[in-house]
């Protein structure tokens, strides 16, 4: 976002500035703002802002999916011996445990 | 709190499921009497959660583990506070947070990482043809291999500390920046910059990855 050129009155270093907020409304945690709302009609029509929001959420979205890993069963050994706790003779396995 | 050595029990807890409100409360009064097997359910059925809080704030396997016991530690030690005004789960996670940012404190001084802010991102490496393709393709389809999915997960870890838990809490804890700035110590532009270098960082290894798909 380094040769950005203004294309509708919008300097698109105000999308830059308010990019974060920006980002939380393409990602769905918030209802945008009045700022937001202009800046995002500027963002439709700015290929460059357009481009950097986009793949900065999708991003985002890539990362938040990534799986979570089990916790290994030596670490869980040492954890239980850390708290003086009995793993149970048939313990779960670690797909077993929910993530809260 | 106290509690006796744990022995073996003849039930298993099915930690699988979730359990309901009422259910969780009755664990929790067993955990603040000292039931071993109520402790050791705590335990199982949030350790996953917390240890992967702590790989990705902590960066190592070895600093998930610290901070995995360091959590249980202290959430044994509290449990006779909980009072129940929000689920147990989210009680430990917020432990675990604090664990895990007391730990990047004490080791480092002070939250900041001087040397490491004055390193650009760069943003010129990044791969347009993912820009190309992104309203066809489903983003998630570049994370299907286990290969990638590791090479994504090492991409959170070797961003720089502050980077990471910036985009850690922000968007993968759904932290508001407010609350990161409190617990960071940083103002809300500082977090804002270093959420946004991080997103930046890891969108060119996303794209990479896109890139070298291109020629499998």
């Amino acid at each position: 976002m380094s040769e950005h050129t203004p294309c509708d009155g919008v300097p698109c270093q105000e999308t830059l500035d308010h990019l974060c907020d920006l980002l939380d409304v393409y990602l769905g945690k918030r209802a945008a703002t009045e700022t937001c709302k202009k800046l995002l009609d500027h963002v439709k029509k700015c290929p460059t802002c357009c481009a950097e929001v986009e793949t900065l959420s999708k991003t985002v979205e890539v990362y938040r999916h990534i799986p979570e890993e089990d916790v290994p069963d030596d670490v869980q050994n040492r954890l239980m011996m850390a708290l003086h706790l009995h793993i149970p003779e048939v313990a779960p396995n670690n797909d077993q445990q929910q993530q809260v | 709190m106290e509690y006796s050595k744990a022995q073996p029990s003849d039930e298993l807890p099915d930690t699988k499921e979730p359990l309901p409100a009422a259910e969780e409360q009755e664990l929790v009064k067993r955990a603040q009497s000292g039931d071993n097997d109520a402790l050791t359910e705590i335990v199982l059925r949030n350790q996953r959660n917390v240890y992967n809080l702590g790989l990705r704030l902590g960066g190592s396997k070895e600093e998930a583990e610290c901070i995995l016991q360091e959590t249980f530690l202290k959430v044994f030690e509290k449990i006779g506070e909980f009072r129940a005004e929000s689920r147990l789960g989210t009680w430990i996670h917020r432990i675990a947070t604090n664990v895990a940012l007391m730990r990047i404190r004490s080791k480092k001084g002070k939250y900041f990482v001087p040397i490491e802010e004055q390193v650009s991102d760069d943003e010129e490496g990044f791969d347009m043809r993912f820009i190309a393709r992104s309203d066809d393709r489903d983003p998630l389809e570049v994370t299907l291999s286990e290969e990638r999915k590791v090479r994504l997960q090492q991409a959170i870890l070797s961003l720089p500390e502050h980077l990471r838990t910036a985009f850690v809490l922000k968007d993968l804890e759904a932290f508001s920046l407010a609350d990161i700035s409190d617990r960071t110590g940083k103002s809300i532009p500082a977090v804002k910059a270093d959420l946004h270098r991080a997103r930046v960082r890891l969108r060119k290894e996303l794209a990479d990855l896109v890139g070298e798909g291109e020629n499998v």
